[in-house]
């Protein structure tokens, strides 16, 4: 599928000096594109059978190697954005539900609407132009300042995360927000509420013991479910901030016609999400004891 | 007596100045450090990289700059664009008169990075075991070498089958930097670990690269070259090139003080942002470069396509693009318009225009279709016709847009295709299934080097080759005639004949000449502007004011 895209991978070792024909030719048999199409797709499904996924026509280095070293930083980036996303949606999702349709809660869900429908490529260049270029205060991008200096290690690695944080984070957080609403409204009306309330407990208690336990369910599905369209949209944000995750990395392979490389990359984030949604679906045994396994 | 002691003293005085003098420079020993030394520079490169091995596989602008610094060729092509050549490795070099062979005379105070001295053998080694059978143009450029003769380790001899005019421009970096014999021999060079950690001659050493994040070098303290004030070159102790994934994140990161420098390449600041750079107070300054229209902005034209294909429907297409209109609004008047003297593009090395041309004329344009038998339908169209872009270049967008209203006055329509650079190298480069074509082309130093582009047996060989698929037997002799012709006026006017004939066929149009930009801090100094990426960093200095955050 992917070599039916116009264009040659030889390209990327020719470039754009050009190069004659016995060059490219020799080039083709030291990648094996010389050999058809369906020959080569039976020596990647052996390779990967045998753990092999190849070795990167550009960067003559072996896939797993590189996705390795490539896939922290886009975890890093993806934990930071979650929790980000998750801390401020319930945070604002509960004080919203404490008293629905009033004044915090109609501010609370425009601002929601407002964040999950931004372009995040957009989000991310206004933060950049307002508190890098403008204000100098965050750095435009990468992970870490190439020289530290006087700087702490962990406060440059935390203020390089901060931004693509935010922009990643925030469709998140606004989707939990809703949610954490519309599920905290429905369990605030359940009889168990109004028990805790005969009992003489706390607004506080009531809130975040009784209510927002049972309202999290529906929300960390909705997590699970998101990280996949998370790991896409890393793609975009690690683009707009030079962050060296899988993104910027499939982006490279993908305009480079490094196709063992992008064969790696879609195995490696396929089998990521598809174990991701299975913790999640054991994670709910133990959050819910209706639903846990005999 | 007063003075006696007076004499004593300033005696004393000078004595102790000379003996703290000799003393410093014992200790340091270093009597050419200067307060220009010292300092990191970061440089904004735009994609990751794919190899630092300059000698196997330079590919892009952004690797040839980062590479550059590693390496140095025998001798280096002058970045004014005149064609003048100037000692590196080799110091001096002598051509026999039948120009078949080529004494080196090599440089005997040059060491590799790891301490092993540069020899003959070095030379032999790097051109016919690294150079011709690794670099991708490698077989075009060295394959009249017959055999490389060492009789001292620091002479060498090049003997070629043929003479050939451009053969010492070969011996560039550009085409074939040094490579180290002690190291590589044996070596499976396409895989081996070398590329992607080299060791040069060059003005820096490698140090680090992480993938997607940065490449770092440091000075090379040992290196041979002096400035012409006699400091010892390289200045800066460290040079970093940040990766960087587009155009706006360096211009960003520009602004925002986390790079100091974004190398001259195509299309990276449109011409309204030059200003809006310029003007903001952020001590970042954009200087624009060109020499003698040495690079432009041009159309390859299909001559076997249905429309292209006729000359008088190319001729009209040349009448109908305002290169004025283009220049004005999208580069803010940031280039050189060529239209009425270099439509074969080579006005810069023969010194006189063609005599045909193509200028701005509607009118003109339309006679020619219509004589063409393109004649205007009931509604005023005449055809659809389309052209390919380059996506990462963001100025064609906005050139393509100018030139499909200018030939809709005409009734043609244009059909404006984005593609990237693999995608066009199948469908133009190979396939000539395409109309048109815009894209950038460095044409000289010397003129020989669009042989490629016009020469029928280079039709349909890849990247920017004769993807016009011109075939004109004059040419070709002319070209061939050109390149092995040793006598200066003689071999001109080979080019001006030829420059006659495809400023009338057209199979390519120049459209503009562009300048080519270096934007970096005001505090930086020692640029080498110039029109080739072949000079190094070395001359780049802080100017004794390093800023606190690039010690």
């Amino acid at each position: 599928m992917i070599q039916l895209a116009p264009g040659d991978a030889v390209f990327m070792f020719v470039g754009e000096s050009g190069a004659s024909p016995e060059f490219e030719a020799e080039i083709r048999k030291r990648l094996g594109l010389d050999k058809s199409v369906l020959e080569q797709l039976i020596l990647y499904i052996k390779g990967v059978l045998t753990g092999d996924l190849g070795k990167s026509f550009v960067m003559n280095e072996s896939v797993s190697k590189i996705i390795w070293d490539r896939a922290i930083p886009t975890i890093i980036l993806m934990l930071s954005s979650i929790g980000f996303g998750t801390f401020f949606g319930i945070i604002i999702g509960v004080y919203a539900a404490t008293k629905p349709y009033s004044l915090r809660d109609n501010i609370s869900m425009i601002v929601a609407l407002f964040l999950y429908s931004l372009p995040n490529f957009w989000l991310g260049q206004m933060l950049i132009i307002v508190f890098s270029v403008n204000w100098g205060i965050l750095p435009v991008s990468g992970m870490e300042s190439m020289i530290l200096g006087e700087k702490n290690f962990m406060l440059d690695r935390l203020t390089h995360l901060l931004l693509p944080t935010i922009t990643l984070g925030s469709t998140l957080g606004a989707f939990v927000m809703r949610f954490v609403r519309a599920s905290m409204i429905e369990a605030l009306g359940q009889d168990y509420i109004i028990t805790a309330k005969s009992k003489g407990l706390s607004d506080r208690k009531i809130f975040f013991k009784h209510a927002l336990k049972n309202a999290l369910l529906p929300v960390i599905t909705y997590i699970g479910l998101r990280l996949g369209y998370m790991l896409s949209g890393a793609v975009v944000i690690e683009s707009v901030f030079g962050w060296p995750g899988l993104g910027l990395l499939m982006l490279d392979a993908l305009f480079e016609r490094d196709y063992p490389l992008i064969m790696g990359l879609f195995i490696v984030i396929s089998l990521s999400v598809t174990i991701i949604t299975f913790v999640v679906d054991i994670l709910y045994t133990y959050l819910d004891p209706r639903i846990r396994l005999k | 007596m007063t003075k006696k002691i007076i004499n004593k003293v300033n005696n004393l005085i000078l004595v102790t100045l000379v003996a703290c003098f000799v003393i410093s420079i014992l200790t340091t020993g270093k009597v050419l450090a200067s307060s220009k030394h010292g300092g990191a520079l970061i440089i904004g490169v735009p994609g990751s990289q794919k190899n630092l091995n300059s000698a196997i596989y330079p590919k892009t602008f952004s690797g040839q700059l980062i590479s550059i610094n590693l390496f140095d060729g025998l001798l280096r092509v002058s970045k004014m664009g005149d064609g003048k050549l100037t000692p590196m490795l080799a110091k001096s070099w002598d051509v026999s008169s039948d120009g078949k062979t080529i004494t080196l005379n090599l440089r005997d105070d040059v060491n590799w990075h790891d301490g092993k001295k540069f020899t003959s053998e070095d030379v032999k080694y790097g051109i016919l075991n690294i150079c011709r059978p690794h670099h991708p143009q490698g077989k075009n450029n060295y394959s009249i070498v017959d055999s490389i003769e060492t009789p001292g380790p620091y002479k060498a001899i090049i003997k070629l089958s043929k003479s050939d005019a451009t053969f010492l421009t070969k011996l560039d970096s550009k085409w074939c930097s040094m490579a180290p014999k002690h190291i590589l021999e044996g070596q499976d060079i396409p895989n081996s670990n070398y590329n992607n950690a080299p060791i040069g001659t060059g003005p820096f050493k490698f140090v680090e690269w992480k993938k997607g994040n940065y490449i770092l070098f440091e000075r090379n303290k040992d290196y041979w070259a002096k400035a012409s004030n006699g400091d010892q070159l390289p200045y800066l102790d460290k040079l970093y090139f940040k990766i960087l994934p587009n155009k706006t994140s360096l211009v960003s990161s520009l602004e925002a003080g986390e790079i100091d420098f974004i190398h001259s390449y195509p299309g990276y600041l449109a011409g309204k942002e030059i200003s809006r750079v310029n003007d903001a107070d952020n001590g970042i300054k954009v200087h624009s470069f060109a020499y003698a229209n040495m690079a432009f902005d041009f159309i390859y034209m299909n001559t076997k396509g249905k429309f292209t294909g006729n000359k008088k429907v190319r001729q009209a297409l040349a009448h109908l693009i305002n290169t004025d209109e283009i220049i004005d609004k999208v580069f803010a008047g940031v280039a050189d318009n060529v239209r009425n003297k270099d439509q074969g593009f080579i006005s810069w090395y023969t010194g006189e225009a063609p005599s045909k041309y193509f200028p701005y004329d509607v009118s003109k344009a339309e006679a020619l279709l219509d004589s063409a038998g393109f004649k205007k339908d009931a509604n005023g169209n005449r055809f659809k016709i389309s052209i390919i872009h380059e996506q990462k270049n963001s100025n064609h967008p906005k050139v393509l847009d100018i030139m499909r209203s200018n030939l809709k006055a005409a009734g043609i329509e244009l059909d404006v295709m984005k593609m990237d650079a693999s995608a066009i190298t199948e469908k133009v480069h190979k396939k000539m299934d395409y109309d048109m074509y815009i894209t950038t082309i460095a044409t000289g130093p010397d003129p020989d080097l669009l042989t490629k582009s016009w020469h029928s047996k280079n039709i349909g060989k890849g990247w920017n080759a004769n993807s016009s698929g011109y075939n004109n037997k004059k040419i070709d002799d002319l070209l061939d005639k050109g390149r092995g012709e040793l006598d200066p006026v003689k071999r001109k006017q080979m080019y001006v004949e030829a420059h006659q004939i495809l400023a009338e066929d057209l199979p390519m149009l120049a459209l503009y000449g562009t300048k080519w930009l270096w934007t970096y801090n005001e505090k930086l100094d020692g640029f080498p502007i110039g029109y080739t990426f072949r000079d190094g960093l070395e001359t780049v200095n802080w100017n004794g004011d390093i800023p606190n955050n690039r010690k």
